[in-house]
């Protein structure tokens, strides 16, 4: 499932990913590598994690903040298998191993083990500080090296620092050795801790903005208000209220219908971004949630890539081509058309959209069109209705204030599959010259 | 900080961390840039690295740790990363000669100041550039050695009064007036407010807002420039020179502690200019102590 970073900008996936902010080095890999290629598996387990963090917010938190004073560690744990590790590299493990003796206690129902017989070997004192150093009590060569420096003369000193040297380097080797047996163990709790980390920030996000763990299977879409962070956080700033959407999709089409500036493209989008998170193991933003398993999502008509010397038209019926293509050969895709044909004059906009809708019924995938031309709702498995503009609106409004007037209800359709003629009301609420208006109406009879 | 490479920074490093330690301090070290290079691959000249005490505190990067001979403890790895890798806190276990290469943006250094303390040290002594006087802010530093040397250039003339005017900058007085903040460019912040006479700049000043003021013909009148601190000011020493003949000083709202001066009158290529008086000429023109780093 290929969404571009612009399409996911625009569904509302980037907004929502904002807020998905892991501590640990790892944990950050796992999120910029997120994918939508997540099993019921990691649902399962996003579920438990809320659950736990709920339960016991103190435990979580101290996991947190030992989780922040991770560092990568994986350079480290190579070079030691190799047999080149540095100081740097045994202070970067050490440190690690140190921070697992106080993670493990509080994370050993994820798998999380101590290794106190590799910490010894880097810690054979057993100071428990977090610095390294070669002891001298190592090797009573090193030792014996050692003093002899401390009151050398300066012609001396190169010389006795280059014995030094050589026998640390054979120590660190030794070391190498040692530690190689452990490597393995270290390597699985780092990658168990990243895992861990990047479900907690999973689970936080979710209960942070009230997302819920979707159900994932079956042959039917089922959304019930379902909401969309991003467009609620600007309709909130200007003072409105999102309107949670209700919508359910079998296999094969449904139609939206409602007046222009209705939301629809905002169904639409909120849509594909639900059953997009839930496919990355993400919770999702509704009451209730069943996706089945969706191969591609196809947004159709995204003011997108022009050139090749095509319309808007042109590029939107490629972009249909592509979609029915793939649809036809994976099966089970989700297919959003965005006011299909639109660009082209109307009679054979509507033949085009009632043609597709009639096409897309038999298809294993699920199509949703959002249209607002006549009879095409007709041709299709469900039909929604968005209530449009409320009857109490009288007077001129601004542009930017015919939003605050829409009732944006989706409903499934009373029967009635007529459109309701709001265009007229909108121009006539922003305030078009009066004789315009006159001439419109004219037009009407 | 060093006006420029044989300066003889290295010898003054040396001998600060010596009395320094014998006073029992706890001392830590840094620079800006790479310093103690057992050849300097510019000019080829045995240059001394920097010898550290038994118990120094050391900011380096880690590819240099291998060349150190001190015993060494890793204190720990900063996220701060070097040309030569990322710059690792030591403690020397035992004296030795180690090269610096310390972290190159002010906020770096700021921190990594906080964190020395914060470890222990009494002082902390940082090996910077004339170049990169930035990391000598009030700020961060509470007092300067400015090193000169034969080096510099061949013209005696031009090393006296090049290494007059960088102590000049750093020896800046304290304004006490207030002023017009100025934002956007300074030429039309003057033009505008005919009734002050005094600016005040942010950030850096340099040659390109000066010259509109020298160049200008609006009415001379007195006019004072006030910025941060002295190692803001950017402008060559012509530049300078020609403000203060238009009646334009300078002032600053910090003041920079300029301790001393060295001299090393010995330049890489070998030519010596202790014979020419270069000393005795810069003590008559600088209010600092200024030492040979040959001898004192």
């Amino acid at each position: 499932m290929k969404l571009t970073a612009k399409q996911l900008n625009q569904i509302g996936v980037a907004f929502v990913l904002e807020g998905l902010a892991p501590d640990s080095p790892y944990g950050i890999e796992l999120r910029r590598t997120l994918a939508p290629d997540a099993s019921e598996y990691d649902l399962l387990q996003l579920g438990k994690m809320m659950a736990a963090i709920e339960s016991e917010p103190e435990r979580f938190d101290a996991i947190r903040r030992a989780l922040m004073l991770q560092r990568e560690i994986r350079g480290s744990i190579k070079n030691v298998e190799q047999g080149t590790a540095s100081d740097v590299d045994f202070f970067e493990l050490k440190r690690f191993l140190l921070q697992l003796n106080t993670l493990a206690p509080l994370t050993s129902e994820y798998g999380v083990t101590p290794l106190p017989a590799a910490l010894k070997i880097l810690d054979p004192n057993d100071t428990a500080v977090a610095t390294f150093s070669i002891e001298s009590s190592r090797s009573w060569e090193l030792e014996q090296i050692r003093n002899k420096k401390a009151t050398a003369s300066m012609d001396e000193r190169a010389e006795i620092a280059a014995m030094e040297e050589r026998e640390q380097r054979r120590i660190r080797a030794e070391i190498c050795n040692e530690l190689r047996e452990h490597t393995d163990a270290i390597y699985c709790n780092y990658i168990t801790l990243g895992r861990l980390d990047f479900l907690m920030a999973k689970a936080r996000l979710a209960l942070q903005t009230g997302a819920i763990v979707p159900q994932i299977g079956g042959d039917r879409i089922v959304l019930e208000g379902m909401t969309n962070p991003k467009v609620r956080a600007t309709v909130e700033k200007h003072g409105g209220e999102f309107c949670p959407i209700t919508i359910e999709l079998d296999r094969g089409s449904t139609v939206i219908t409602g007046a222009n500036m209705g939301g629809k493209t905002v169904v639409l989008h909120t849509l594909a971004m639900n059953v997009y998170l839930a496919h990355c193991g993400l919770a999702v933003y509704a009451k209730k949630a069943i996706i089945p398993k969706i191969n591609e999502i196809f947004l159709i008509h995204e003011q997108g890539e022009h050139g090749q010397g095509l319309s808007d038209f042109g590029m939107e019926m490629v972009q249909c081509k592509r979609a029915l293509e793939t649809a036809q050969r994976k099966g089970e895709c989700l297919l959003l058309f965005d006011e299909l044909a639109r660009g082209t004059n109307p009679f054979e906009g509507a033949a085009i959209a009632r043609a597709t809708v009639r096409y897309c019924n038999e298809l294993l995938s699920y199509a949703l069109f959002a249209t607002h031309f006549d009879d095409v709702a007709k041709e299709s498995r469900a039909h929604y209705q968005i209530a449009g503009l409320k009857k109490s609106v009288s007077e001129v409004l601004g542009a930017d204030e015919v939003w605050a007037h829409m009732d944006y209800t989706l409903k499934p359709s009373n029967g009635d599959d007529s459109i309701p003629h709001d265009a007229m009301t909108i121009c006539r609420l922003i305030g078009l010259p009066d004789e315009l208006i006159g001439q419109i109406e004219e037009q009407y009879r | 900080m060093g006006m420029c490479k044989n300066a003889g920074k290295t010898t003054v490093l040396n001998a600060i961390l010596c009395a320094h330690s014998s006073e029992g301090l706890n001392v830590a070290i840094t620079s800006i840039g790479r310093d103690g290079e057992r050849v300097d691959i510019v000019t080829g000249t045995d240059k001394p690295p920097v010898f550290v005490k038994k118990g120094t505190f050391i900011a380096t990067a880690e590819q240099l740790l291998s060349k150190a001979d001190i015993t060494q403890r890793i204190m720990d790895v900063t996220d701060v990363s070097t040309p030569l890798g990322r710059v690792v806190l030591v403690e020397a276990l035992s004296d030795g000669f180690v090269e610096l290469a310390g972290p190159s943006m002010t906020g770096e250094l700021m921190d990594l100041i906080q964190r020395f303390y914060a470890m222990g040290a009494d002082k902390v002594i940082i090996d910077g550039a004339v170049s990169r006087r930035s990391s000598a802010q009030p700020a961060i530093c509470e007092a300067v050695i400015l090193c000169t040397g034969a080096s510099y250039c061949a013209d005696r003339n031009k090393l006296i009064e090049d290494t007059d005017y960088v102590a000049e900058l750093l020896t800046l007085k304290k304004s006490q007036r207030c002023g017009v903040i100025v934002s956007g460019e300074l030429i039309d912040a003057v033009r505008s407010n005919v009734d002050s006479n005094v600016f005040c700049v942010c950030g850096a000043l340099t040659d390109k807002m000066l010259r509109p003021l020298i160049e200008s013909n609006y009415p001379q009148k007195t006019l004072e420039l006030v910025v941060q601190d002295g190692s803001r000011v950017l402008a060559s020493r012509s530049t300078y020179s020609k403000c203060l003949a238009r009646g334009i000083s300078l002032w600053v709202q910090n003041e920079m502690k300029l301790i001393f001066v060295t001299v090393n009158p010995r330049s890489a290529t070998g030519e010596d200019m202790e014979g020419i008086g270069l000393i005795d000429a810069l003590r008559q023109r600088i209010n600092v102590p200024v030492y040979n780093v040959k001898e004192d």
